[in-house]
């Protein structure tokens, strides 16, 4: 297995691969080999903490039989197998699949797996190996280039409490003006024109990191990042003060920690806004909500007597399946509803979807990453009617572009 | 060590020393107690005490937040304004509290008693006595406490609050530290009626109280749930070695640790899954807290299935009165949950008892666990709701009175 191998630079998994598959080019007689093509698995799943226990899944035939398993860079595994039932591999197979049961790569078996038979399919597998080893690292390095989860597109080491400390000390003496940035949010009126609800302004953390921890990833540690995003949060209300906040042409957003509410910048921001509290959207993440759900409570109260309105943050199909988030009565929900959902979803997970949508009250809803038209297509059609993401802010471009033309 | 003296002694020896200034001087009791204990949690405290700030500040004040978590301030006659103000906003951040409903103008003031530190001095000063004398009673009461992971959390203990950086020098006091002696072990039991608790299984945890006295002394650890639940992450790599090692007596019957979901996918728990026999993963439950499974429920779900393939429970922690309605245990695939005691569940603040006697039987009545049960009240409690798990203070002493009894049996020849 790969614990056994050396891991000096050059016996990569790649080479002992190939060497394992001419080795036994004489020996072919009851030789099996399984390619899990595990390099197409969405970002999320991919990461290497996944990957390694689904190489568990294989150890009871690493131990008890004439198996090696090879996991190669891009996440690929090939295991290869003599004399091995084939229900044997087939069971360490059902493991894999219900680890990944959450990526639509699984609804497809033979786009998950590729079997040989050894003695009559060695030539294919031999010309299939050498392609995906040659190639390996390097798709893999242009997939992820490609398709960049927060986490690895964030270059550095993850933040610890000693680096945590530092971002904060610069942070604070860092004006942050410049890197807000914005993304319209739209609600689709009965005719199809779309109207701007709100602009939703945050920092870009990548932009961030540059500035402030070049060499420490911000998003490398999800609590010690929570912990920053309080500080954070103070400096965004203390730029966002800077601007003129009176008379705003349209509503903003801006996301906070329930515990920002109230603090002294809170209040400052919040005598700035003055009379245009309905027009600012405060978002919370769904994790900060459910840690103090009192707190939570005291908190939208407080806003929305203010006259700010309340969005919870970070919902997806998966975590409305666990839990029915209506009785937190905000303003708005944000759900983050993937390609997978909008393009082939059964019409069974389509019920549910519906189902979702009524329980939180569709008028409430917020579909966000919305990158296509179709994904407002497939919006509508659950009854959601409030669309954010980058094709939003493109039609919202393309519509003050004609208006510029209309009024001279 | 020396604990820091209370706020109420400190108030006392303030007022002691006022006695030769007392003209031109008043002070303000604000009744945070009375408030819904749902509206002065630590943070709500420290809120209203923000609110007098420029008066400390100034040198026109002094304000001392006392362990009801009421506040009292005294301060100079010519600052009443500026404290007439700062009462109203205090009002305003409590203003759907049942206390300050109809507050008119002619409404009596439930939330702050006014006095004249000179015509009342003497009234003052027998007040403050009393509740100097009284705080050092609970002081020492206190001192015995428990604590694990939820624990301390809710229970917001004083203390400063924790930084990035203690939290980095506490870590690496930690590489270092012998955690032996601070792994306490609590027994989950069945208790129906009066009959004698039976041991179902046991927790065992690290004592973060003593972890903090030993290491951290003045600083509260839990202050940040987010420092804190960074910390949880590595004392579970020193539980997972810890457990590992064959030599320890408490790996018998079955037991839960509590683990984040980012340990059960990392490399520590892949070599502990490895060392430990087989049969033990059969009768080990994995307590994974609530907050931890909302804040990444993609890795929960990969994780639960595959520790459940290797043949482990799984129990959630962490949830209270409020969180309990949005856990659904079947649909979560956990095989238990735990839910904390509060007197607030008797008070229906959140749910009535129909509501909870509902949650109950569609969670299944042997698959809820209810914990920090300090006295015989939360037993009481649970069992009319139709809970049958408890773990707590009041279980232990229950075991531990069993085992009395059975000691004196056999002492007295009993024996079969």
């Amino acid at each position: 297995m790969n614990d056994a191998l050396p891991t000096g630079t050059e016996l990569t998994p790649e080479k002992l691969l190939l060497d394992q598959v001419r080795r036994v080019e004489r020996t072919r007689q009851g030789r099996s080999a399984v390619h899990l093509h595990l390099s197409l698995l969405k970002d999320h799943y991919r990461q290497p903490h996944h990957l390694r226990i689904a190489e568990r899944a294989f150890d009871f035939l690493i131990n008890g039989t004439d198996s090696q398993l090879f996991a190669l860079a891009g996440g690929d595994m090939v295991l290869m197998s003599k004399d091995v039932p084939e229900g044997d591999i087939d069971a360490a197979l059902s493991k894999v699949r219900s680890l990944f049961k959450g990526d639509p790569l699984l609804d497809d078996d033979a786009a998950f797996v590729t079997w040989y038979d050894l003695q009559g399919q060695y030539r294919d597998f031999l010309s299939a190996m050498e392609e995906i080893t040659e190639l390996g690292p390097q798709v893999a390095g242009n997939k992820r280039a490609a398709h960049p989860t927060a986490m690895k597109a964030m270059a550095g080491k993850p933040l610890t409490p000693e680096t945590l400390d530092k971002a904060i000390t610069v942070l604070r003496n860092t004006d942050i003006y410049d890197l807000i940035r914005h993304q319209a949010a739209i609600r689709i009126g009965g005719g199809g024109d779309a109207k701007m609800l709100f602009r939703e302004h945050y920092v870009s953390i990548a932009d961030l990191q540059t500035r402030i921890t070049p060499g420490t990833n911000l998003l490398g540690n999800p609590w010690l990042f929570q912990y920053f995003t309080e500080e954070l949060d103070r400096r965004m209300l203390t730029a966002m003060g800077q601007r003129d906040m009176g008379g705003m042409k349209h509503p903003i957003s801006l996301n906070l920690n329930l515990s920002t509410v109230f603090t002294r910048e809170f209040e400052a921001f919040n005598a700035a806004v003055g009379r245009d509290a309905e027009k600012v959207v405060i978002e919370f993440q769904t994790m900060d909500v459910f840690s103090d759900l009192p707190r939570y409570t005291m908190a939208r109260k407080h806003l929305q007597k203010k006259g700010y309105k309340v969005l919870i943050d970070g919902l997806n199909p998966l975590s409305l399946q666990f839990f029915d988030p209506g009785g937190l009565e905000p303003d708005y929900f944000k759900v983050y509803w993937g390609e997978e959902y909008v393009s082939g979803a059964s019409s069974q997970r389509i019920d549910e979807m519906h189902g979702m949508v009524a329980a939180m009250g569709a008028p409430r809803v917020l579909m966000v990453r919305i990158d296509s038209e179709d994904a407002i297509k497939f919006g509508l059609t659950l009854g959601i009617t409030q669309f954010q993401g980058r094709f939003t802010d493109n039609l919202i471009r393309a519509m003050a572009a004609k208006m510029g033309r209309k009024t001279p | 060590m020396n604990a820091p003296p209370s706020q109420e002694s400190l108030l006392l020896d303030y007022i002691q020393r006022l006695e030769k200034h007392k003209t031109g001087r008043a002070a303000v009791l604000i009744h945070l107690s009375r408030l819904k204990p749902y509206n002065r949690r630590d943070h709500h405290v420290r809120a209203a005490a923000n609110t007098f700030d420029p008066l400390v500040k100034n040198l026109q004040g002094q304000l001392f937040m006392l362990e009801n978590s009421d506040l009292m301030l005294i301060y100079k006659k010519d600052a009443k304004d500026h404290v007439d103000t700062a009462v109203v906003k205090l009002k305003f951040l409590f203003g759907d509290d049942p206390l300050l409903e109809n507050t008119g103008a002619k409404a009596e003031d439930k939330l702050c008693s006014w006095y004249n530190v000179e015509s009342q001095y003497d009234q003052l000063l027998s007040m403050v006595q009393e509740w100097a004398s009284a705080q050092v009673g609970r002081e020492a009461k206190k001192a015995g406490g428990e604590g694990g992971r939820s624990n301390l959390i809710a229970n917001e203990q004083v203390g400063e609050p924790m930084t990035p950086r203690q939290l980095s020098r506490l870590e690496n006091a930690l590489l270092r530290a012998d955690l032996t002696n601070m792994v306490r072990r609590q027994f989950i039991c069945s208790l129906v009626g009066d009959s004698i608790p039976q041991e179902v299984f046991s927790e065992l945890f690290i004592a973060i109280h003593d972890l903090q006295q030993t290491l951290m002394p003045n600083i509260n650890l839990g202050s940040s749930q987010w420092l804190f639940q960074h910390l949880t992450g590595t004392l579970d790599k020193r539980v997972l070695s810890m457990l590992t090692k064959t030599d320890n007596r408490n790996m018998t019957g079955e037991i839960s640790i509590n683990l984040n979901i980012a340990t059960l996918l990392s490399q520590d728990f892949l070599r502990f899954d490895d060392q430990i026999i087989a049969s033990m993963r059969g009768s080990m439950i994995i307590e994974l807290h609530w907050v931890d499974i909302i804040s990444d429920l993609n890795s929960f779900v990969f994780a639960r299935d595959f520790i459940k393939e290797r043949g482990y429970r799984i129990c959630i922690d962490g949830l209270d009165e409020y969180s309990l309605p949005y856990a659904n245990r079947k649909k979560m695939g956990a095989d238990m949950v735990k839910l904390r005691w509060s007197p607030a569940l008797l008070n229906e603040e959140t749910m009535t008892i129909d509501e909870l006697k509902a949650v109950i039987e569609e969670m299944g009545e042997a698959r809820i666990i209810l914990c920090h049960c300090d006295d015989r009240g939360a037993v009481e409690f649970g069992q009319a709701v139709g809970i049958q798990l408890f773990q707590g203070r009041h279980i232990e002493n229950l075991l531990a009175e069993e085992n009395r009894r059975r000691n004196m049996r056999r002492r007295k020849g009993f024996r079969r």
